[in-house]
């Protein structure tokens, strides 16, 4: 069953067509990867799912209701959360208040909030940063805050706005586990990543798109040796190295 | 959790200390420093007021003696033109202030800025004016209270002021219990989300409007109620006196001198811009007038220019640096 | 008809004077984005200057102005050298504040020294003058004061169009950090353009000596009404700033004339609020 569908859906900043005629369904449980060369129109679909831009037309439902107009804060009440590429920590709170803010939505009651947010900080292993201001955190402490704060807000559906880019290897590994664990306990997830080892092992189905259009929406192993996927974006020489050993050398994608 | 258990320890001494004070001999009675902590207190809660929607939520008004004159009209016409109490004025006076903040700040908050702070200084000047020439009000004049007996009821004492004492002190627990309350609360989290970033704090569920023009509102009503207690302490009210631009001013020096956006700051920056204003007042008159408020405007450039985040940022900066202080190796 | 033609003419004069005032700040405004709360105490400054100059030296006014518009340009540089740059950048309020300060301390300072009285010169060349346009009277210092500002201001506007310095500023308001790499000195460009700031009121508040009364309370209303008509140009733009001085200057004399006299602030504020909220950043900005 689709928790998101998108139909038809077209974003345009004057003659600048960023998203055109996009239409795509987001499975319940499943982890969706949103790829697409820079400049493919990724971000502005995130911010029309999320409510902070209204598309010029078509339409976005979430669990049947249409949300396609409604404002970012009823969207992320109803169970979407999202992070931003750009992070944007609350900086001058610490990491547990910054989490703190994401689990008031679901609970009014301190006590429940604070255990609840303890409980994603730990999940996302921030709890010896707990009593650190954001804005000093590095960038991989401040994309795990990103999440975290995200996860607090007991969501159905996260959107991760390349949540591994900017990363080192080590703490992309951890970042991947982090987005398993979420899906292990039922959180639905739609990403956009540029680093293919981050996406490849864990997608269930890759929607590409190319300077704002949809090529394809398919599972990972159909994507790869798609033709146009591999003109557009993989470039000849990836897609093969990617076809002969799919697990052997994490480090050598890396460059392409 | 341990810097909250000494802020609750500080908190209930000093509300208890404040209380026992006036029973002590000489401790407020008439005296000129019985004054002067009235005026403390007075000024500590309408600077809090102030710190939730500038402070805490970062929404810097300019505008503030407008509620705060609202609140003074209110009791002041109660008692006045209604020969009624101001028990019931000021609570009317704190709730039109309350409304009336609403439609003003909706459209503002747009306005990014300095847009955002010269509106509302023009706002400052619009009512000021209207109530110059509103006779219903007292115009220009103002309105000037009639000799009332003394005692809780009329809340107005001619000799002993100690009643005043108290009533500053009461207007002071709630204001700071207020913000205490609000501090550990969601409301608190929502209001500096808003302030750290207005779409982040979207995108987590807060809608960023509501809370805005919820803080405004109880920020101009708790101001309301300050400026009750000030009509009733001066004995009379006109437009100049609470609605101009330097009594705003006022409420955003002391707060920001005591430490903008921290629970503390307006309590210690009234503690001590107050006393130095009324003690310079008394005691250099000789040299003639405005030398306490040259006094005051050297003390806020200096402040400025050396310690902006205020008293309460030199406090933190002499705690010895824990683990909240540091970064952890900064951006790469 | 007369009166019509009298409320116009006033409210064209006093706008130039405001356009004029408010140009040296919406310049410090554009290039560095700080509001110099003191601007009408220097106004206030500048008029003391020259009425002492006047009542000392019998300099009349229309030369007094030089050296009001030289101590003030002296004050400005120097108030951005010990405290705007002091202040920038510690907080978005933290300059806005300080000037604040100082415009109480210059305030309360001229209140002790000159006593609130109002001080008015007179024997001054212009004095008591007056031109007859179509019925209306116009006053001769107030027509020079407003003819003088149209000038400086064409002059401020070549300066920062058509001249070196004037794109140095232009570059620094636009990005310091990158005006800073192409090799502009930007720090002296902060200091001469809150010398510039500074000369502008202090040349306005010179020439007003000769048909307005000074006292230490003078600047304020300045002040609200410059900051007024820089928000209501969109800051940075001299065009912005003389068209929204104008419209400030005749919604003044109009409301002041046709409903009330003690309401044509409030009429002023009322109509600044209006644009502004359907034009957030000014009918100018950007």
């Amino acid at each position: 069953m689709a928790i998101l569908t998108v139909r038809n859906l077209t974003k345009s900043f004057g003659a600048l067509v960023a998203n055109n005629d996009i239409s795509f369904d987001v499975e319940s449980g499943t982890i969706v990867g949103l790829i697409g060369p820079n400049g493919a129109g990724k971000t502005t679909l995130f911010n029309c799912v999320a409510g902070l831009y209204r598309p010029t037309s078509g339409r976005i439902t979430f669990e049947d209701r249409d949300i396609t107009n409604l404002p970012s804060w009823r969207i992320a009440r109803m169970g979407v959360a999202r992070t931003f590429q750009v992070v944007r920590p609350l900086k001058e709170m610490t990491v547990l208040e910054n989490i703190l803010v994401g689990a008031y939505m679901r609970t009014g009651n301190p006590a429940e909030a604070m255990a609840s947010a303890k409980r994603c900080m730990e999940m996302s292993s921030l709890s010896h940063y707990m009593d650190r201001r954001a804005g000093g955190l590095t960038i991989g402490n401040k994309k795990r805050l990103e999440v975290a704060r995200a996860l607090a807000t007991g969501p159905k559906l996260i959107l991760l706005d390349e949540a591994a880019a900017g990363l080192t290897t080590t703490e992309t590994r951890e970042m991947v586990e982090l987005i398993l664990r979420m899906k292990s306990e039922g959180v639905t997830i739609l990403m956009v990543e540029h680093i293919m080892e981050a996406i490849m092992p864990i997608a269930d189905k890759l929607v590409v798109l190319n300077g704002g259009e949809k090529i394809i929406e398919d599972v990972p192993g159909v994507v790869v040796e798609d033709p146009e996927v591999i003109r557009a974006y993989f470039g000849e020489k990836y897609s093969r190295r990617l076809r002969k050993g799919a697990k052997e050398g994490n480090d050598d994608g890396r460059d392409a | 959790m341990n810097t909250k258990k000494i802020s609750d320890g500080i908190w209930y001494l000093l509300l208890a200390g404040a209380l026992v004070l006036p029973f002590i001999p000489g401790g407020i009675e008439n005296t000129f420093h019985g004054h002067v902590l009235t005026m403390v207190f007075l000024y500590a809660s309408m600077a809090q007021a102030w710190n939730i929607i500038s402070g805490y939520c970062g929404q810097t008004s300019f505008g503030h003696a407008v509620f705060f004159g609202i609140g003074a009209y209110g009791a002041a016409m109660a008692v006045v033109q209604f020969n009624s109490l101001p028990w019931y004025g000021a609570p009317v006076g704190a709730l039109v202030a309350a409304l009336v903040s609403i439609p003003i700040s909706a459209p503002c908050f747009r306005l990014k800025g300095h847009y955002f702070a010269i509106a509302t200084f023009a706002i400052v000047e619009i009512f000021n004016r209207l109530f110059m020439i509103w006779d219903w009000v007292g115009g220009a004049i103002g309105l000037d209270y009639p000799i009332l007996e003394d005692g809780w009821r009329n809340f107005s004492w001619s000799s002993d002021k100690t009643g005043y004492y108290l009533g500053a002190l009461f207007l002071f627990a709630l204001v700071f219990g207020v913000v205490r309350w609000i501090d550990s609360h969601r409301m608190g989290y929502y209001l500096r989300a808003v302030r750290e970033g207005q779409e982040t704090a979207e995108s987590l569920g807060v809608n960023s409007s509501l809370v805005k023009l919820s803080a405004m509102a109880l920020s101009a009503g708790l101001a309301g109620l300050c400026g009750a207690f000030f009509a009733q302490y001066n004995y009379r009210v006109d437009p100049p006196m609470v609605m101009s631009l330097d009594m705003s001013m006022k409420f955003v020096l002391i707060t920001i001198l005591g430490g903008l956006g921290t629970f503390w700051g307006p309590l210690l920056g009234a503690a001590v811009l107050i006393p130095l204003q009324e003690y310079t007042r008394a005691y250099l008159a000789h040299l003639g007038s405005g030398v306490d408020l040259i006094i005051f405007g050297l003390i806020i450039i200096y402040t400025m220019i050396r310690q902006p985040t205020g008293i309460m940022g030199l406090i933190r900066g002499l705690a010895p640096r824990g683990r909240d202080a540091s970064n952890d190796g900064g951006d790469r | 008809m007369n009166h019509f033609l009298q409320v116009l003419f006033d409210g064209l004069l006093n706008g130039l004077v405001y356009a004029l005032v408010a140009a040296g700040l919406s310049m410090i405004w554009g290039v560095m984005d700080v509001i110099n709360f003191a601007h009408g105490e220097f106004l206030m400054v500048g008029m003391y200057v020259s009425y002492w100059i006047g009542f000392f030296l019998d300099v009349d006014p229309l030369f007094s102005w030089i050296a009001s518009g030289a101590f003030l340009f002296i004050m400005g540089a120097a108030t951005y050298r010990l405290i705007i740059r002091n202040s920038l950048g510690k907080s978005a309020m933290a300059p806005l504040l300080a000037t604040f300060g100082l415009s109480m301390v210059l305030k309360n300072f001229c209140m002790n020294r000159f006593t609130p009285n109002f001080r008015l010169l007179s024997g001054t060349v212009l004095e008591g003058k007056t031109i007859s346009v179509g019925g209306a009277i116009l006053s001769v210092p107030q027509l020079a004061t407003a003819a003088f500002a149209l000038v400086l201001l064409a002059c401020l506007y070549w300066m920062l169009k058509r001249t070196r310095l004037g794109w140095a500023i232009q570059a620094t308001a636009m990005d310091s950090e990158a005006a800073e790499l192409m090799g502009i000195r930007t720090e002296n460009i902060y200091l001469l353009v809150f010398g510039i700031g500074g000369a502008c009121v202090g040349i306005t508040g010179g020439l007003m000596t000769s048909y307005l009364a000074v006292y230490p309370e003078v600047g304020s209303l300045f002040s609200l009404i410059a900051f007024v008509v820089v928000a209501l140009g969109g800051f940075g733009s001299i065009p912005g700033a003389l068209l929204a001085a104008i419209i400030i200057g005749l919604v003044e004399s109009f409301t002041g004339f046709y409903v009330a006299a003690v309401v044509k602030y409030a009429a002023v504020f009322a109509v600044y609020l209006a644009v502004i909220l359907i034009r957030p950043k000014g009918l100018f900005g950007w």
